[in-house]
């Protein structure tokens, strides 16, 4: 088969309104790798963008057991992506938040969908990194700031601010955008240097642990 | 007119005053772990522990002791040692000021308990800092007990039949980080740990041995030094330097700069100009001939200092160069040109091709960022998702928005992009996706100005692709729907 009769297969599969998504995801995926299709090229012929047409396919890389469990709840297409980009545990909690969400769907007030998926499945996968340096406990900023001292890692503008943003913290207030990027990337030089690190030898480990874990490390 | 001599007494004060210092707990335990050096037994190797626990510090090694003759000189301020010493010249310590000065930086209160070699007696002195502080000034304002006594079995000499412990209480910082002294040290004392001798940091959870730090290079890139200069070339000065595989931010590059073995400063930097682009070099060189102060922190500007500078800045032109050109314009990525300038730096030094894999240099064997993690989750891709205004057409049709910030992976080359849920049985639903990884976002801040951006795009799209709507009037309301969302909320 040719490049165009594939190109014409892949969208009678993706206007068929009676597929489900396990046999589009199946279907498409197969007929784009086997032809050798390009993303943007191909969603513009079957109408799509080409981050829908990528989103299909992302879930057809999903084991088949899951994307059938996934299908069984007929996704609305504004959920392929994120489903696609999360575990098999996220995703299956995902599935069970998505058998009731027919009766709930978006209004001005009430989340969405998506924004109940996406909920879900960060409470499976547990908070990203940037969520919890914001909420990073000022004894953890305090010790990394004693830490980063003791080994002359920093300079003494960012040692100063990882006791200024512990004392932030101290008062209760979540770090700002600008606070965590700046925590987060001296964070990552002393795990990068070592300075941090699981299974260390100090009195502090809790909080280094702590520290790594925030970053996700 | 008439004159008089004062009796001029410096004030016992000092003792307190000299603790003042910049010194972090790991350099001033360095200094005491100096003194160590200085009590070798011929070319014997030494033992040296570090006990942090139950709030003192206590230094001890297994070097030859001190003799009642020694121990005079060395409680005495400013006493140079190197005139009692059999290391003479070689010795470390020079001004008789390094313990008393990095005790009375790390605590109130110490003592010194030494055994000579061959002898039965081990003796010991007491400083309390309070105490000095508190005498007049005076001929005996200074004066030092010395006890001599029985070896016993109990003291923190204990199971050495000689060797000189420190032993410091009432510490200023009752919680020193062991791993900041483990690393310090193995770095300060790397020839004589690569050498044979041992150093070893105890705190409540183990002991540990100070080991010197690995690092990374770009392979071929280490260049070893071995030069001499100055009057009949008498400055001998010998090490290396490499580009490390990353820059630095965080002034972390330079020299370290090793005398008898000890480091005497680190991250130096005054042969060649900081920057950015430079701050892959990296060296260690031995400078025996160098003055070091009584604290070791800080080369003294020396005439031999200033020679060793002019030669040194001429000696590393060509890594600075090899630096700078690798640092730019993504050199340190394409193979083709990373391979020209370790060529172009090999051929400037007259050595040999290390080949891909430098001695100690690699942990890996791409030059690639590692991957956040390797599993799949939410939240390696997803990073936010969040709900935007919903856009209300002329006829009534409502459309939700939700806005995700996602990473493509390079599959899709576009900055942003939306899908759209048109399906009849569902209502309909726009989801803008924002695709942060794209080249246009790095470097930005501006997060909400891109999502209105990138919203306000889809919708127009959607218009003119879902709703057949004319383009003009799609890009009016699009233009309408800015303005609105910019009054409902704050742009950074």
């Amino acid at each position: 088969m040719g490049k165009t009769e594939s190109l014409m297969h892949v969208r009678e599969i993706w206007d068929n309104q009676n597929l489900t998504v396990f046999d589009k995801a199946s279907d498409i995926s197969a007929e784009y790798y086997t032809a050798n299709l390009e993303l943007a090229s191909t969603a513009a012929y079957i109408g799509a963008t080409p981050s829908e047409l990528d989103a299909l396919l992302s879930l057809s890389e999903l084991d088949d057991d899951v994307l059938k469990k996934v299908s069984e709840s007929n996704p609305p297409i504004t959920t392929w992506m994120i489903l696609a980009s999360a575990s098999d545990d996220e995703i299956l909690a995902a599935v069970e938040e998505l058998k009731d969400a027919s009766q709930k769907r978006l209004t001005d007030n009430l989340e969405s969908v998506e924004e109940r998926l996406y909920t879900v499945m960060v409470q499976v996968a547990g908070p990203t990194p940037e969520q919890s340096l914001a909420s990073i406990p000022c004894d953890v900023l305090l010790a990394m700031s004693k830490r980063a001292k003791d080994y002359k890692a920093l300079s003494e503008k960012e040692i100063n601010f990882l006791s200024s943003a512990g004392n932030y913290r101290r008062a209760g207030k979540i770090l700002t955008n600008k606070q965590v990027k700046w925590v987060k990337d001296i964070l990552s030089r002393l795990a990068d240097a070592e300075v941090i690190k699981h299974n260390g030898i100090d009195s502090d480990q809790a909080m280094c642990d702590a520290a790594l874990d925030a970053l996700g490390r | 007119m008439g004159k008089r001599t004062v009796k001029n007494y410096p004030s016992p004060r000092l003792m307190q005053t000299i603790g003042a210092t910049n010194q972090s707990p790991s350099e001033a335990i360095g200094e005491l772990v100096a003194n160590c050096f200085d009590a070798r037994i011929g070319e014997n190797k030494l033992d040296i522990l570090i006990d942090l626990c139950d709030e003192k510090i206590v230094v001890s090694d297994d070097g030859k002791g001190m003799t009642d003759e020694i121990l005079e000189r060395a409680v005495c301020i400013a006493e140079d040692m190197s005139q009692f010493i059999e290391r003479g010249e070689n010795a470390k310590g020079h001004f008789g000021m390094g313990f008393k000065t990095s005790c009375s930086t790390l605590g109130k209160f110490y003592e010194i308990f030494t055994r000579p070699i061959g002898s039965d007696i081990e003796y010991h002195v007491s400083f309390d800092i309070n105490d000095y502080s508190q005498r007049p000034s005076g001929a005996d304002a200074w004066d030092v007990v010395i006890e001599d006594g029985p070896q016993t079995n109990n003291g923190p000499l204990n199971g050495r039949d000689h060797g000189t412990a420190f032993v410091i209480k009432s510490l200023s910082d009752k919680d020193i980080r062991a791993s900041a002294v483990v690393a310090y040290l193995g770095e300060a004392f790397k020839g004589h740990i690569e050498t044979g001798d041992s150093i070893t940091v105890a705190n409540d959870t183990g002991s540990y041995p100070a080991i010197p730090k690995v690092r990374a290079f770009i392979p071929g890139s280490k260049v070893p030094i071995d030069v001499a200069c100055g009057p009949d070339n008498s400055l001998h000065i010998k090490g290396w330097v490499a580009l490390d595989k990353q820059t630095h931010n965080d002034g972390l590059y330079g020299f370290n700069i090793y005398r008898h073995g000890q480091l005497v400063d680190s991250w130096n930097r005054d042969w060649f100009k900081s920057h950015l682009m430079t701050s892959r070099i990296f060296g260690e060189v031995e400078m025996d001939f160098l003055d070091a102060t009584f604290y070791k922190q800080g080369l003294q500007q020396s005439e031999y200092w200033k020679v060793a500078l002019k030669y040194m800045h001429e000696f590393l032109l060509p890594i600075v160069r090899a630096s700078r050109s690798i640092s730019r314009g993504g050199n340190i990525n394409s193979p083709v040109e990373k391979k020209k300038i370790i060529s172009a730096l090999q051929s400037d030094y007259d050595i040999a091709d290390a080949g891909p894999t430098d001695d100690n240099s690699e942990s890996s064997s791409d030059d690639r960022e590692k991957p956040e993690s390797t599993g799949r989750s939410i939240n390696n891709k997803v990073k936010t998702l969040i709900k935007e205004d919903v856009l209300i057409l002329a006829d009534g049709t409502r459309i939700p928005i939700t806005l995700v910030e996602m990473t493509s992976n390079g599959h899709v080359n576009a900055p942003f992009d939306y899908i759209y849920n048109d399906a009849v049985d569902d209502e309909p639903m726009l989801q803008v996706v924002v695709y942060t990884d794209h080249p246009i976002f790095q470097g930005k801040d501006s997060q909400n100005t891109i999502r209105i951006l990138a919203t306000a795009d889809a919708i127009f799209r959607v218009l003119i692709d879902r709703h057949g709507i004319d383009s003009h009037e799609a890009f009016n309301i699009k233009n309408q729907w800015i303005l609105k969302r910019l009054e409902s909320k704050d742009v950074d």
